[in-house]
């Protein structure tokens, strides 16, 4: 007869202790008579059930039991649950009810449903554009009046530049003129001086023509004028 | 029924923070693990360490502690875990400690200590001497031999359970049942030699 042996390892323990059913122990029983390799087992078993029967239990030292294990609760009081509940319950019925409170020119306002919030984002989105073009505004003229100050200052810069230009060649200018004119002068001077020289030895000439003419009048006049008188 | 529904009210206010219902859960299952830590360890202070270790790693794990199956195998499933991961961890080989163990078993002050107050000497002795005779017995089987005939035979798990905590297969778990039986066999066979 084959022997089961995994049907004796498994059901083993339950045969020590009595609990198979009639069926089931009989062929446990039925292997463990006929096959020595289940009586071993049965023996091991056995053996084992008793020695785990005869270990006597040993009790535990003293050690603290909540040393690392047990965190102090967290004490709350009631009023304390209750208003915790109490706040986020309202918090909640204002974010459904879309509570809405603002302070503005007429005073504290409540209102529910959202609009206010609308209107009051349009007033701020026309306050922040109407800021934003005084902001421009201004900062356009800041940097017109920087622009033409600069346009000023490179104008009055080249202007400077150009009238000590302009100086320069004038002065360049007039240095000619006067050398050309100081030249011609001497030029001129120096044909009057010739000339005054061709006149006067034209007149010392003439005067000797005279004289030699009257010294030759005179000559004959006494001539005559003995004769005559 | 009265024991499961007793641990789910405990479990329950030790998770809301009760510190008497987390000592009272401690004391109900703290004999069963220290002894099953001192017969897997065989040694006091180490059974003390690892049982330490396992009330801490039950309680961090409690909040995951579903309720579907019985507290104790959940726990001993942890036991079964740290274990497995001491023995590994301190490379320990039970088989240098076990004469220590035997001495200190016999004059430990613990042990005058230890639940034999109204025994005779002759009793104590006795008692004391099959302990020892059991932690030999359990020494001379690997660990994870060892472990499955402890779950079998000193905690009494069916397969399923000791699969379930060892996560291991049932066909391993009765391999290596069977392999300790064969292993103690030839160990009695030897002692009724001597």
């Amino acid at each position: 007869m084959l022997c089961d042996h995994q049907l004796v390892i498994d059901h083993i323990n339950d045969f020590i202790e009595d609990k198979l059913s009639v069926e089931l122990k009989q062929q446990v029983s039925s292997c463990i008579e006929q096959c020595e390799d289940c009586q071993a087992t049965y023996r091991q078993c056995l053996q084992l059930y008793q020695m785990s029967h005869e270990w006597q239990q040993q009790e535990v030292p003293e050690w603290h039991r909540t040393r690392y294990a047990v965190r102090p609760p967290v004490k709350q009081n009631s009023w304390l649950n209750w208003a915790s509940m109490a706040t986020s319950s309202l918090a909640i019925l204002m974010v459904v009810f879309q509570l809405e409170v603002n302070t503005g020119d007429q005073g504290l306002t409540i209102s529910f449903g959202g609009n206010q919030a609308e209107s009051k984002i349009e007033n701020m989105v026309e306050q922040q554009l109407a800021s934003y073009k005084k902001t421009q505004e201004k900062l356009f003229e800041v940097k017109l009046k920087t622009a033409l100050e600069q346009q000023d200052n490179r104008t009055k810069l080249r202007l400077a530049n150009w009238i000590e230009k302009n100086r320069d060649e004038r002065q360049q200018d007039i240095k000619f003129v006067m050398t050309g004119w100081q030249s011609q002068r001497y030029e001129d001077l120096k044909n009057v001086d010739q000339r005054f020289a061709y006149l006067a030895d034209n007149q010392i000439e003439n005067n000797q023509a005279i004289n030699q003419l009257i010294q030759s009048v005179g000559d004959d006049g006494s001539e005559q004028q003995p004769n005559d008188m | 029924m009265f024991q499961l529904n007793k641990d789910e009210k405990l479990i329950e206010k030790a998770l809301a923070g009760s510190q008497r219902s987390w000592v009272s859960l401690v004391k109900r299952y703290e004999g069963l693990v220290y002894n099953y830590c001192l017969r897997m360890t065989f040694n006091r202070s180490d059974a003390m360490d690892l049982m330490q270790e396992v009330f801490l790693a039950t309680y961090r794990n409690l909040p995951s502690y579903r309720g579907q199956n019985q507290f104790k195998g959940w726990m001993m499933r942890i036991a079964a875990n740290k274990t497995t991961d001491f023995l590994r961890s301190r490379g320990r080989n039970p088989l240098h400690h076990a004469g220590e163990v035997t001495e200190e078993s016999y004059h430990s002050p613990e042990q005058h200590h230890a639940g034999s107050h109204h025994q005779d000497p002759a009793e104590e002795y006795k008692m004391a001497k099959n302990n020892q005779q059991i932690k030999q017995v359990l020494d001379k089987l690997p660990e994870e031999q060892k472990l499955v005939v402890e779950l079998k035979f000193f905690q009494h798990f069916t397969f399923d359970e000791i699969s379930h905590q060892t996560g291991t297969s049932i066909n391993t778990v009765k391999t290596r049942l069977y392999a300790a039986l064969t292993k103690l066999k030839g160990y009695s066979e030897i002692q009724n030699v001597m």
